[in-house]
């Protein structure tokens, strides 16, 4: 155990050290305006500054370094918030017991206390900015990705929540279609219908995400405790932060390789892509209402013109077989007949005329001899047919 | 005792000094410049559409008489190979002795929407092979296969065992419901026609996110934090710029690959059932015959290991050989560990067989 005190927050002033910091933050950078975050009192003085300073630096960033250093200073802000929360947890504890014995039973209810804003789902600005960004992501990420595809942006949908507009949304979907509009009604019934289930899916994920981080929390009290009764310390903010990952980390992994993830991240999107794919639906009845190019058409556009490149290279390559076909039969040719009698033809073309005439003549002379030799006797007979093999093969 | 032992002016004082950090390598990333990937010369040798092979330049005289085809995922970009000088397992792999031909499959955009398994396998791979097979005056040539290219190898080699020599598999994934498999779990229940049909091509950004949410507090926060501590030395944060720039740098995948890809491996597991099939063509990785090393990444969070070593009771060959490394999907690429010990093993391993 260190000689440190029992509890070093036992006589310190979390937030007045900390604006205290930033009045000489502030002090370098007199020169730039106040923006409105900087004058509210819930935020976070630190993340406040440093939005404060980046607007002074960023213009001053290569373009392509911006996004990346974005990511960093977002990290840097859940650093802030996470040292803010741990810090005013520890004058909390300080603040319930004086003797060192029983801040195992404050460290519980303070972690109790964190509990209870996720389960009341307040815990947007504070322990959730923690969290949020992480556990939001999966969600986040399909809606983000796929905005583009419909005229509702991913986020459209998100603070429409169902509990609200149960009631409204009910007595709709209750109307039959009427009128020479009754399609257009009904359409616009089932995109309702749809995205009312998408929200109840969203709900229930955003429910599950939740007991993550309970899960969490309760996992991380344990260590605390744990370190405890094993003498082990915690000497900085870096080392709060990584058990805090490691914690949240375990807790995703335990949940994430259930089935019940399976099945409600596999209905969240298919929830996701019933609203959006319903919304190009009725994109592209407007379109060909205009006689402009639906989604549909370039589908079926894209898929022919895949089927035809795919014929294409097909062709090609049993053309490219036949040709080497071709040229093998060639050589084949070549090979049997003209090392005897064709090569020098072809490798000395002046000369061909001349060699294609004395064959000609070879062949004359040589066919009447065989024709003569033909009513001879058995023994010039023979002699024949060695000559008549040669007519054969040069014919 | 409280383990807490830490004051509100040290806390203070470890946020002023993160801050300047953060402020030093704000100046280290301004002053960086450009990110340079891909080490190894290289030159293209056939194209079509937007797949391009390249041969490398080999780095010996006389290089193993049988080439070697790597093929890559269609995730992300195959530099990550050859990503800078010391950490490049391509690099490696020319000073092994081998001859070094890649497939880089490029963006795929909305006119490759109905590209397919068959069209990726039996399309290019297989011109790219009958190319080499050609240039080479060979009927057989090596092949490497990496992730998801190293599943495409497999299909490839049990179609066309006639056209392969030696084959290679690096963090390549065959059985796909493994128990520790999240990416699985993750689109195990996901209409993938419903899908495609919606968004046509899956954008590669949503891809790049879910790789993500499989570690989101390391991989979306602490790396992050980690950073900063690195932004003073020049040369490691541009180490770090350039392995950011492979991670984002994610093509689309065609529709109808990535449908097909999702329902027969990951949903129904058909390379393990021996179900999948490609064209008219069923795989059955029995037809593999060759020699095969499978190598694997022991703390692999994307393709675990037990996916991997299933291909051992899968495949038909009697010359059977599987590699661990000690690290994980990445670092089995990049990191130095893996530059001594992976391209050396495949050189020699290959040396043996031809």
């Amino acid at each position: 155990m260190s000689n440190k005190i029992p509890n070093p927050f036992w006589n310190t002033d979390w937030l007045e050290s900390q604006r205290q910091y930033l009045d000489a933050w502030q002090a370098f950078s007199q020169f730039m305006p106040k923006t409105p975050a900087m004058v509210n009192k819930d935020s976070n003085p630190l993340t406040d500054a440093m939005d404060y300073w980046w607007k002074s630096v960023s213009s001053s960033m290569p373009e392509d370094s911006t996004g990346f250093v974005t990511k960093m200073l977002e990290q840097g802000k859940v650093y802030y918030i996470l040292s803010e929360q741990f810090c005013k947890l520890l004058k909390n504890i300080n603040e319930l017991s004086k003797t060192s014995e029983d801040w195992k039973a404050a460290l519980n209810s303070q972690f109790e206390e964190m509990k209870n804003i996720f389960i009341q789902g307040g815990a947007k600005e504070g322990v959730q900015g923690m969290l949020g960004a992480w556990h939001m992501l999966p969600l986040d990420t399909l809606q983000r990705s796929i905005s583009s595809a419909t005229v509702l942006p991913g986020d459209f949908l998100e603070d429409l929540k169902p509990e609200n507009l149960q009631k409204v949304t009910d007595k709709f979907l209750s109307i039959p279609g009427v009128g020479y509009t009754r399609e257009s009604q009904e359409q616009a019934q089932e995109g309702i219908r749809l995205w009312n289930n998408y929200q109840k899916v969203s709900m229930e994920y955003n429910h599950a995400m939740n007991s993550v981080s309970l899960k969490a929390l309760d996992t991380m009290r344990m260590k605390i405790i744990d370190m405890a009764e094993h003498g082990k310390e915690i000497n900085s903010l870096r080392e709060i932060y990584d058990l805090l990952v490691d914690c949240n980390e375990a807790a995703y992994a335990e949940f994430t390789r259930t089935e019940v993830f399976s099945d409600l991240y596999g209905r969240l999107t298919n929830a996701l892509m019933a609203v959006k794919h319903h919304g190009r639906h009725i994109i592209d009845e407007i379109q060909s209402a205009l006689n402009m190019p639906t989604r549909r058409g370039m589908n079926t556009l894209q898929k022919r013109q895949q089927e035809m490149r795919r014929e294409n290279k097909d062709t090609s390559r049993k053309i490219e077989n036949l040709l080497d076909e071709i040229n093998t039969l060639k050589k084949l040719m070549d090979g049997n007949g003209s090392n005897k009698y064709r090569k020098p033809a072809v490798s000395a073309p002046s000369s061909k005329k001349n060699t294609v005439d004395k064959r000609k003549a070879n062949r004359k002379t040589v066919r009447r001899k065989a024709a003569k030799k033909a009513t001879a006797g058995k023994k010039s007979k023979k002699k024949g047919t060695k000559k008549d093999n040669v007519i054969v093969i040069k014919i | 005792m409280i383990p807490f032992q830490i004051r509100p002016d040290e806390i203070l004082h470890e946020v002023n000094q993160f801050n300047a950090k953060l402020a030093q390598g704000i100046n280290t990333l301004a002053e960086i410049g450009d990110i340079e990937v891909g080490v190894s010369r290289k030159a293209p040798v056939y194209q079509e559409d937007k797949m391009v092979l390249y041969r490398f330049e080999p780095r010996v005289k006389k290089p193993n008489p049988v080439p070697l085809l790597i093929v890559y995922a269609l995730v992300n970009r195959p530099y990550m190979a050859d990503l800078q000088d010391g950490r490049s397992m391509i690099q490696g792999l020319l000073n092994a002795g081998l001859d070094v031909y890649l497939i880089d499959w490029g963006y795929p955009d909305s006119t490759d929407r109905y590209l397919s398994l068959d069209d990726y396998i039996n399309g290019y791979i297989d011109r790219c092979v009958d190319l080499i097979c050609k240039e080479h005056k060979l009927k057989k040539i090596n092949i490497l296969g990496i992730c998801q290219g190293g599943t495409f190898s497999l299909c490839y080699t049990a179609l066309h065992p006639e056209k392969v020599k030696n084959l290679i598999t690096t963090v390549t994934p065959v059985d796909f419901h493994t128990k520790d498999d999240l990416l699985s779990k993750m689109v195990r229940n996901i209409d993938v026609d419903l899908l495609v049909d919606t968004l046509g091509n899956i954008p590669g950004e949503l891809l790049n996110m879910i790789y993500l949410s499989l570690k989101p507090f390391r991989l979306v926060g602490q790396k992050y934090m980690d950073l900063v501590n690195l932004l003073d030395d020049k040369e490691q944060a541009k180490n770090f710029m350039r392995m950011e720039k492979w991670i984002f740098d994610s093509p689309d995948q065609a529709g109808e690959a990535f449908k097909e890809f999702t329902r027969q491996f990951y949903q129904d597991n058909g390379l393990v059932k021996g179900t999948v099939k490609i064209g008219n063509q069923t795989v059955d990785l029995e037809n593999i015959t060759v020699p095969v090393l499978n190598i694997y990444a022991a703390s692999d969070h994307l393709v675990p290991p037990d996916s991997s070593k299933a291909l051992q009771g899968c495949v038909g060959s009697k010359d059977y050989t599987e590699l661990e490394f000690p690290g994980g999907h990445i670092g089995i690429y990049v990191s130095g560990k893996a530059q001594k010990m992976i391209p050396p093993t495949v050189g020699k391993w290959l040396d043996k067989r031809t």
